[in-house]
């Protein structure tokens, strides 16, 4: 039967090639979608490993060179002053802002491997009020102030990957001024901490323990704070007069972090819609393309349908093979896309392109280009078979 | 002859409706999306709004700044320092106008938050850009040296603001600063880049005079030249000055600089694309990108529009037969199918653009693009129609060979 087919479909080869070709080009289009689709729906399932609801970011503007003598004073004091407002529940710092395509990443090289990750600052209680989940260790305190070491907490991806099956609460890990400076002790390894938002890759991250007395600290523009559920917009005003009055020189923004979240997660979203759209329209266009096709050869080959049935086949058998043919055309068509595309993961092109998101893809998108294919050759299955045999050799 | 072809053609388009259906929506879905991308990617290229002078400036939007080696890189935009030592010591520029870059800032006004851009610039910012002032006036050289807080905004501002009033000689407060407002624009779309804004005052106006120690930083340089043809030399001595002559100071041991005067396009290209240590754009990138994205787009439908027009090739084999019989050569007979075929991508056409005024239409009020307008003009419409036309070429060509092919005996049969 099937080499029958694929004799019929040698025969008609120069039409065939082209139906080949765009289903080959549609399966290319539906396979990238899906991929998509696919990962940033994976990516969306993942917690993000903190909790963004009330909580505002009050993002400084420091005039000149970072003077950590000079500005902590003035951050102490802000903090302080926070602290008190009645609407506020905590106030913490975190150096680099979650929710916006700003961020920290640095890499050392240790023995054969390289260890990159993305970075930020915290302070002390910080990671407790974020609703971060710790898994090992503790979170750092004041105990570790003033000592020999900077306490880190790692993110569960991190030791994964760098230090598997070790014990690496305790151990020494590079700061990225180099990896000389085995100075960075963890204490600490939580879940995660996914800085860029929802639809973010997972990335290794490293929390840094921010000291609100050393010298040394480094620049830190970045106050955020708690404030009580259903605390309106307008208390931003108040806020705003309460920062200038204490820093006059700093120019300060405000922002919840349900706000940065909303327009990322439009900025993330927008292009994958847009795109869908598109390529619906394209499949659409296909389907009603391939459905024409068919109806069209169907009807052109009635004298050869009417003979097959004249000699004893069945309404359903030539049904059958009508839609065989097209599922197998499809078949090839997709065969032809699959060697192109198997490409990608074997020449590395994207990295987020793994191979059990290209199986995973390639599979649904194989399965919807044949359900396509067959519903578009059911109607024209239909009419090869309406014509009774003796009509049907007749017809010209 | 073609009042022939013609009539044949609607004959045709009317005895099989559904692919007649099928032909036009692909055409038109296809030609409405590129009609879309070229629309907006021409309102950024060429705009109308106060970029209109765009063909006769350049901007420096970017610097990398490095240690010999690169072992030490910082990129981003621009300080007021590096400007001030470097850009303004550049001869071949007309005028050059300087201004922050446009970031978000909360307007408080009556109890009510209102969200804005704010943007700080010089005074030649007036004279490079043409804005359309409703009211009022933009701020002069001798006001910005003084560092008077006056503030032009934009016709949106004045709306969310003040409802009903002007807002001439009212007070609005930025980060606790008053600015007396003196001038009131038309909104300015996003996708001008380097005018849009809500908001604009003098950069003199800025708290502390910190930023002018810094290197690095948000702002941006516009470098004018009423003869466009003068542009690349601006570029090159910029370049050269860069290479041989180049000021740096408190920049962390970093000698290197890399940047360049690019035009709109060279700007996306190099942010998109451009290599840090470079002083080019890789402007040929990004248009070779657009060339191949378009091609690849418009594949799909092609070879779509192919295999309906070759398969309908045996319903119309008497008719070639006919004509084939009474001597039409196969030349004529590919003319008419070409012809067929523009006729009906030519349709699709005219609903494609009707489409893409109601997509547009739709992103315009989404406000994705803040302010967008966008003017549908004659280069537009010539790019459609020139793409209808590549289309009608690409889906007809094949077919209409393949028919003009068929033998005549079997052709009058029936048969192909």
């Amino acid at each position: 039967m099937i080499q029958h087919i694929l004799k019929l479909i040698w025969n008609r080869k120069a039409s065939n090639a082209l139906i080949i070709a765009e289903v080959a080009i549609a399966f290319i289009v539906v396979f990238s979608l899906l991929a998509l689709a696919i990962r940033n729906f994976n990516l969306y399932q993942v917690p993000l490993g903190y909790d963004y609801k009330d909580r505002w970011r009050v993002q400084a503007s420091i005039p000149g060179e970072w003077d950590a003598e000079r500005d902590l004073v003035t951050i102490n004091q802000l903090r302080a002053a926070l602290s008190n407002l009645p609407q506020v529940n905590n106030v913490h710092l975190l150096r680099n802002p979650t929710f916006k395509d700003w961020a920290w990443t640095s890499s050392y090289d240790l023995g054969d491997q390289t260890i990159s990750y993305m970075g930020n600052h915290i302070d002390d209680g910080a990671a407790e009020n974020f609703g971060m989940k710790l898994l090992a260790g503790r979170w750092f305190g004041p105990q570790d102030a003033a000592q020999n070491y900077t306490a880190v907490l790692v993110s569960n991806l991190f030791v994964e990957r760098y230090f598997p099956e070790q014990d690496i609460i305790g151990k020494n890990i590079a700061s990225d001024e180099g990896e000389q400076q085995l100075n960075h002790r963890v204490v600490g390894v939580f879940e995660q901490f996914r800085q860029l938002g929802e639809f973010s890759p997972m990335i290794p991250y490293t929390i840094f323990r921010y000291d609100l007395n050393s010298k040394e600290s480094r620049h830190m523009a970045g106050i955020e704070i708690k404030v009580n559920a259903g605390t309106s917009i307008q208390f931003e005003e108040v806020l705003m007069k309460q920062l200038t009055s204490i820093a006059p020189n700093w120019e300060f923004s405000i922002r919840p972090w349900e706000d940065s979240r909303r327009s990322q997660t439009r900025g993330a979203l927008l292009p994958l819609i847009v795109l869908s759209i598109i390529g619906g329209f394209l499949i659409l266009m296909v389907a009603m393309g391939l459905f024409g096709v068919l109806w069209q050869n169907v009807t052109s080959r009635t004298q050869e349908i009417g003979l097959r049935r004249a000699i004893g086949a069945t309404a359903n058998q030539i049904q059958r093979q009508v839609m065989l043919e097209l599922l197998i055309v499809n078949a090839i068509g997709i065969i032809c896309a699959s060697v192109l595309l198997v490409q990608l993961p074997l020449l590395g092109v994207f990295s987020e392109l793994n191979w059990s998101l290209f199986a995973i893809s390639m599979l649904l998108a194989s399965v919807f280009m044949l359900v396509l294919s067959a519903a578009c050759a059911y109607y024209p299955g239909i009419v090869a078979t309406s014509l009774a045999p003796a009509q049907a050799l007749h017809y010209e | 002859m073609l009042k022939n072809y013609i009539l044949t053609a609607w004959k045709v388009f009317l005895r099989r409706k559904f692919f007649t259906f099928i032909n036009l929506f692909g055409i038109s879905l296809t030609l409405s999306v590129i009609m879309v991308v070229s629309t907006i990617v021409e309102n950024y290229l060429y705009p109308s709004g106060p970029e209109q002078t765009s063909g006769n400036y350049r901007v420096v939007e970017r610097l990398t700044l490095s240690t010999e080696g690169h072992s030490n890189t910082y990129g981003g935009r621009l300080g007021y320092k590096f400007i001030k030592d470097n850009i303004f010591r550049l001869n071949s520029p007309e005028l050059v106008s300087i201004n922050t870059g446009s970031f978000s800032i909360s307007l408080f006004h009556k109890d009510k938050k209102h969200e804005k851009q704010f943007r700080r610039t010089d005074a030649n910012y007036w004279s490079i850009l043409k804005f359309n002032f409703i009211s009022g006036r933009n701020y002069t050289q001798e006001e910005v040296e003084n560092g008077l807080f006056v503030a032009v905004v934009s016709s949106d501002v004045e709306q969310s603001l003040f409802e009903n009033e002007s807002a001439i000689g009212q007070f609005i407060t930025v980060n606790s600063q008053r600015f007396q407002v003196i001038g009131v624009v038309e909104n300015v779309s996003a996708v001008e880049r380097n005018a849009a804004a809500d908001v604009w005052v003098p950069f003199t106006t800025t708290p502390s005079t910190e930023y002018k120690q810094q290197n690095m930083g948000s702002w941006e340089a516009i470098l004018y030249h009423s003869d466009s043809s003068m542009l690349s030399e601006i570029h090159k001595e910029y370049v050269n000055l860069l290479k041989n002559d180049l000021i740096l100071e408190h920049s962390d041991g970093m000698t290197l600089a890399y940047s360049g005067a690019f035009s709109k396009l060279e700007n996306v290209a190099r942010g998109g694309f451009g290599d840090e240590y470079s002083y080019d754009s890789n402007v040929e990138v990004l248009i070779a990108l657009m060339t191949v994205s378009i091609v690849a787009f418009m594949l799909l439908p092609s070879i779509n529009m192919i295999n309906l027009n070759v398969s309908r090739i045996l319903e119309r084999s008497s008719e070639i037969g006919v004509r084939k019989a009474f001597g039409a050569s196969a030349s004529q007979l590919v003319l008419q199918f070409i012809v067929e075929s523009i006729l009906i991508t030519l349709a699709g056409g005219v609903f494609g653009v009707v489409l893409s005024f109601f997509l547009l239409d739709i992103v315009e009020q989404s406000g994705l693009i803040p302010y967008a307008e966008f003017s549908f003009n004659l280069r537009i419409f010539l790019w459609g129609l020139l793409m209808v036309l590549l289309f009608g070429l690409i889906s007809g060509v094949y077919p209409a060979m393949k028919m003009s092919r068929l033998n005549p005996v079997a052709a009058l049969k029936g048969g192909a």
